[in-house]
């Protein structure tokens, strides 16, 4: 005897397709024509069952399972903005803010500063001011190349 | 049309019990279901008085059926979501006599059915509905949704193997 049929064959020959040897097959074989008849009426049953008023309980399942699936996301995002904001709040309180004294000092000699420059009463606007400290650099330069 | 022209009451009383079911599978709400299929039977009372009237009225009344409850289904996703967390009201489903072979199966076995019936794709709801609840053939289903008899054949296949699921674990 051949090999048993497979459900997608079965179905496939309850739309009305299906070689002839599997039709053969399921002449023959007692096991398959059982299997084949336990499908006709499944999906008989299935038919019958969705003619009916649907049972109150298959139409509470749904909300149910969706407030389920939003439960990690909602948790994840509120976790986020949780960690945001504790960060945030940590920041504040670690970095000191100047007192109102220091900020106008500040200010001032900024200010001072500013107007140094834009006003000099010198007239060279091209003069590029220059320290001590950069002669001295430049000394040594000069005498490493004059020693090679 | 060939025979005595049919009134609109003769057509609204054989059709309108088809037109509820077939909403009431391929949408989710209860009343969502209703308010379509009052649409339907709206636009055959209009296809009626116009006098230009399909050579079938139950082909012709499915298409609209599937198609408003396609458009239902695009327009109002968000809605869907909002009225899946309504509560339920037992009185829009009043029971109604059983035959002995639907005795047979257990309410958590419809249960079972109906929720599996429901997490099908949406074609494949449509083709399952009008092939086994409906008992067209699968060139009718095939003809009325576009789609040719082996994709029709295909979606059936996939749908009957996750259905009998339900009834036991079979597949």
């Amino acid at each position: 005897m051949s090999e048993c049929l497979r459900d997608r064959t079965f179905l496939l020959m309850f739309e009305g397709e299906g070689a002839s040897t599997d039709q053969a097959h399921l002449e023959a074989c007692e096991a398959c024509a059982d299997r084949y008849r336990r499908l006709v009426h499944d999906i008989e049953v299935i038919g019958q069952v969705l003619r009916e008023e649907p049972p109150r309980q298959a139409l509470y399942r749904n909300s149910r399972s969706l407030n389920i699936r939003w439960i990690p996301a909602v948790v994840a995002l509120a976790f986020l903005i949780v960690s945001v904001w504790g960060v945030m709040r940590v920041q504040r309180t670690t970095s000191p803010v100047p007192s109102e004294e220091t900020r106008n000092e500040s200010a001032e000699l900024v200010l001072d500063e500013v107007s140094t420059a834009i006003f000099s009463v010198s007239g060279d606007t091209t003069e590029i001011p220059y320290s001590d400290s950069d002669f001295s650099y430049l000394d040594t330069a000069l005498g490493e190349e004059g020693a090679l | 049309m060939p025979g005595k022209r049919p009134s609109y009451e003769e057509l609204y009383k054989s059709h309108h019990p088809k037109v509820a079911r077939l909403c009431r599978l391929l949408l989710s709400d209860p009343h969502e279901a209703e308010d379509v299929g009052q649409e339907v039977v709206l636009k055959m009372f209009h296809q009626y008085q116009t006098g230009d009237w399909p050579t079938a009225w139950g082909p012709w009344l499915t298409r609209v059926t599937i198609n408003a409850c396609r458009d239902r289904r695009r327009s109002g996703w968000w809605k869907h979501w909002r009225a899946s967390k309504e509560e339920f009201q037992e009185a829009d489903h009043a029971s109604h006599a059983r035959t002995p072979e639907e005795e047979a199966l257990s309410q958590e076995g419809r249960v079972r059915i109906w929720r599996s019936f429901k997490k099908l794709s949406s074609r494949q709801q449509e083709v399952f509905v009008l092939r086994h609840v409906e008992g067209w053939s699968t060139e009718e289903v095939a003809e009325t949704l576009g789609l040719t008899a082996g994709s029709v054949k295909s979606h059936l296949c996939r749908a009957v193997r996750h259905l009998r699921k339900a009834l036991g674990g079979r597949s």
